[in-house]
């Protein structure tokens, strides 16, 4: 058929009679127009009002399940390692937990600038001596006046060795102490320390451990601050004259390890630590623990099948424990647990360190769950974000979900949940649920 | 033949044609209305001028994908690239959505080696361009929890055509290798209100597509006012693809058309009709891409009133009666629509802006769904 752009060739009498400039430029404006009007329309696809009626492909149902998809669980301790948590537990609570705290001060000053001179000055006559010790009031507990004892605590031989240390809390080494008529009132604590005491160290160039018990008629327990971005918190005041022109120098807690040779953490963790004098009671059996003195932490590895991880999308998961009630302290008061997240591969095998290692929930988007150590029943722990993240884990990490106080190493309260060894229907188990990978991409 | 002063097309047309490819290549609609079921809407590959006449002049126009043969009277190099949005409306009961489209559903190039118009184009052969997000509800522990479900898609199926025609005595004879290609991103998520307790769902998926098919058209002019045109697509396999391999097949839908025109004068009066064999497509989807044959019509006229520039303005007008090919829930979809537009010479013969306006109206029967669409195309075609 003949080209219909020739009938525009062959008719010549529909001539008009602008000028042909201005054709052009018309010309040029309604292609200008043309698209920008075209161009200029913004989509607008948002639909589904209609739905279900005009939408015939239906969403698939989720599916929800309780698998017994734990493989392996355990309660692990002790906990923190020590020198890892920001704060201490100093406490008496009768006849159950009993704690002293270990403070080290190897290195002295033995000089001072005074203000007459320009040169520095042995420091011989020392005046105002405390040790100042941060306390957390709020997450303390005080249910009566006590008496915090200070000790001398330093010894020669196998100065590690917690029963060693622990043997020097006798009257003999009492260097002097505070009483503390009931709550506090201030969030420190000065205990004061004998100048005459401090003056000899400084002669002998030689070191100071100071040790702490409390000593009370009433459940005592505080929360202390041992360190602050890796520094050792507390210190060691004192007056470098007896003239009160001077700014009384200040000591940071620090320590020598003999053998550990440029190892800063492990030094820092004899700088500011618990000494256990006596621990929570050991969990009953068919039992796992969070919690506690020393602290534990409850250790899950999870076996779930690959058609859920692999080829579902989890929408929610929940570890099911069975909490069984605890008789243990503060077993009234909620305690917040915080999940923790496996992040080593299998070339660790002690579950222990790979516990230690582990990396904070929180970053995974776990959040912390409230419990009271005296309830029991079913407790669920949304774990849904850990879950979903194993589809694309590496083969070499582990499913592994570890459980611990939000305080530990500050508190002695504990959860119990029944174990894998408990019957059927109260150990842990996983409740998933779950959008199998169905074809949805074709109508 | 008049050149316009000041208004070379080497100048301009270029930018211009460039800006209208610019025009988003990707086609939407939203799902959820009566055009969009299965696979998506069949633009039907009209040029903008055929569309000015409801398709009726499309056995006979040569850059519609439809009937080689049209190529016959190619006399030159051409190039054509049309935008499309068009305005939906669609009413259930007391509800009314309204959603706006952008489509380029045609590009073409062709040009001729002596006696043979050759040319190469990609029309949209279905969109399935949509976003629905409706409110929802799942029963998760015997608890009903409330959902927002969104599904989401973006792509098309695609014809590429790559066709000759020429004249042998008395008939203008034609032939196109098919080739139906094309890609949907689809994106299914479900969002629940209580974030802390539930993760979201979000997966997506991608979906290609291959096909062949061959063409084969001829045109016959039996009176020197009289055309009469005929055209049959034969389809080959279609598959579906993830990541290059073939999770469904079916055969690329098998055409065959009739179209007759009358010129008088300079008027030209025309009508189509052809039957479409969707139903080839079944198996490619699920059961909510359930496809029935189409028989489709038009009628429609081309006229010129006016001039612009000393060459005559082309009106249009037309009617089609058509069928949508996805049944919704086992229910046809049929449209009819009102069409008209316009052919402006911008610079002679070198360059033509063309619109065209339709009004289509679909409906299920038996329901009271029913759906507008109004759309709007513009193709300029050049001759450089």
């Amino acid at each position: 058929m003949p080209e219909r752009f020739s009938l525009l060739r062959s008719i010549s009498r529909w001539s008009n009679t602008f000028s042909t400039r201005a054709q052009s430029a018309a010309a040029l404006l309604l292609l200008t127009g043309t698209v920008v009007f075209t161009s200029a329309c913004t989509e607008e696809l948002e639909g589904g009002g209609a739905c279900p009626a005009l939408c015939p492909q239906e969403q698939a149902p989720f599916e929800d399940t309780v698998l017994d998809a734990i493989a392996l669980d355990t309660t692990l301790g002790p906990y923190p390692l020590l020198g890892l948590s920001p704060f201490v537990m100093l406490a008496s609570r009768g006849d159950t937990i009993e704690t002293h705290l270990v403070v080290r001060f190897d290195s002295l000053r033995t000089t001072f600038f005074p203000n007459d001179s320009t040169g520095s000055r042995p420091i011989t006559d020392i005046d105002s001596t405390v040790l100042s010790l941060r306390v957390d009031s709020l997450n303390s507990v005080i249910n009566g006046p006590f008496v915090i004892e200070l000790y001398d605590v330093d010894t020669t031989p196998t100065d590690t060795s917690a029963a060693t240390v622990r043997s020097l809390f006798r009257p003999d080494r009492k260097l002097s102490e505070l009483a503390v008529p009931g709550a506090l009132t201030t969030d420190s604590l000065r205990i004061p320390v004998p100048n005459a005491f401090l003056a000899q160290r400084i002669a002998d160039s030689a070191r100071v451990r100071l040790g702490l018990r409390i000593v009370s008629e009433s459940s005592v327990s505080l929360r202390l601050q041992a360190f602050i971005g890796g520094a050792a918190d507390p210190r060691l005041s004192f007056d470098p004259l007896t003239d009160t022109l001077y700014d009384p120098i200040d000591v940071v807690p620090n320590t020598r390890l003999e053998g550990a040779v440029d190892d800063a953490p492990l030094e820092r963790s004899y700088t500011v630590y618990a000494l256990t004098v006596r621990g929570s009671e050991p969990a009953p059996a068919n039992t796992i623990t969070i919690g506690g003195w020393p602290a534990r932490r409850a250790w899950f590895r999870f076996n779930v099948p690959a058609r859920i991880i692999d080829s579902s999308t989890v929408v929610r998961a929940e570890l099911l424990l069975t909490q069984r009630p605890s008789s243990g302290t503060d077993r009234g008061d909620s305690i917040t647990v915080l999940p923790l997240v496996n992040v080593t591969t299998t070339a660790v095998t002690d579950l222990y360190l790979a516990s230690a290692l582990s990396a904070d929930g929180r970053l995974l988007g776990l959040g912390t769950q409230r419990f009271v150590p005296q309830d029991s029943g079913q407790r669920a722990i949304n774990i849904v974000n850990v879950v979903r993240s194993w589809a694309s884990l590496d083969s070499t990490i582990s499913r592994v979900l570890s459980l611990r106080l939000a305080d530990e190493g500050a508190s002695s309260a504990e959860l119990l949940f029944y174990d894998l060894s408990a019957p059927a229907e109260l150990r842990p188990r996983l409740r998933i649920t779950y959008l199998p990978r169905t074809e949805f991409a074709l109508p | 033949m008049m050149m316009p002063a000041r208004l070379h097309p080497a100048r301009w047309l270029v930018g211009a044609t460039v800006a209208l490819l610019a025009l988003p290549l990707a086609n939407a609609q939203a799902q959820g209305a009566l055009s969009a079921q299965g696979f998506g809407y069949p633009n039907g590959g009209l040029s903008t001028r055929a569309l000015g006449t409801a398709g009726a002049t499309s056995e006979f126009d040569l850059l519609s994908a439809r009937n080689p043969s049209a190529l016959t009277g190619l006399g030159a190099t051409v190039l054509s690239v049309q935008g499309e949005p068009e305005w939906r409306s669609l009413r259930v009961g007391e509800l009314t959505e309204r959603s706006v489209l952008q489509r380029t559903p045609l590009v073409a190039a062709g040009l001729r080696l002596n006696r043979v118009g050759l040319m190469i184009s990609s029309s949209t052969l279905l969109d399935r361009s949509f976003a629905t997000e409706s409110p929802g509800s799942t029963i998760i522990d015997g608890n009903v929890v409330p959902t927002t479900d969104r599904l989401e898609s973006r792509g098309s199926m695609s014809e590429l055509r790559v066709s000759a025609g020429w004249q042998w005595k008395s008939l203008g004879l034609g032939v196109a290798a098919v080739g139906v290609t094309g890609e949907h991103d689809v994106v299914r998520a479900r969002s629940f209100a209580d974030t802390l307790a539930f993760g979201n769902v979000r997966d997506s998926a991608r979906l290609g597509f291959q096909g062949l098919g061959a063409a084969f058209g001829v045109n016959w002019r039996p009176a020197p006012d009289l055309l009469i045109g005929a055209s049959y697509l034969i389809g080959g396999g279609l598959d579906a693809l993830r990541n290059d391999v073939s999770v469904a097949s079916a055969s690329v839908p098998s055409r065959i058309g009739l179209g007759v025109l009358y010129e008088a004068g300079a008027t030209v009066v025309a009508a189509s009709l052809e039957q479409i064999a969707w139903s080839g497509m079944n198996g490619l989807g699920g059961e909510a891409a359930v496809a029935q044959d189409a028989t489709n019509w038009s009628v429609g006229v081309e006229f010129p009133v006016g001039a612009f520039r000393r060459v005559p303005i082309l009106w249009r007008a037309g009617y089609a009666q058509r069928d949508l090919p996805f049944l919704l829930r086992d229910l046809p979809v049929t449209e009819r629509g009102f069409h008209g537009g316009v052919g402006i010479p911008l610079a002679g013969e070198f360059a033509v802006l063309d619109f065209a306006l339709r009004s289509a109206q679909r409906r299920v029967s038996g329901d009271e769904a029913q759906e507008t669409g109004i759309g709007f195309s513009a193709a300029l075609t050049i001759r450089p």
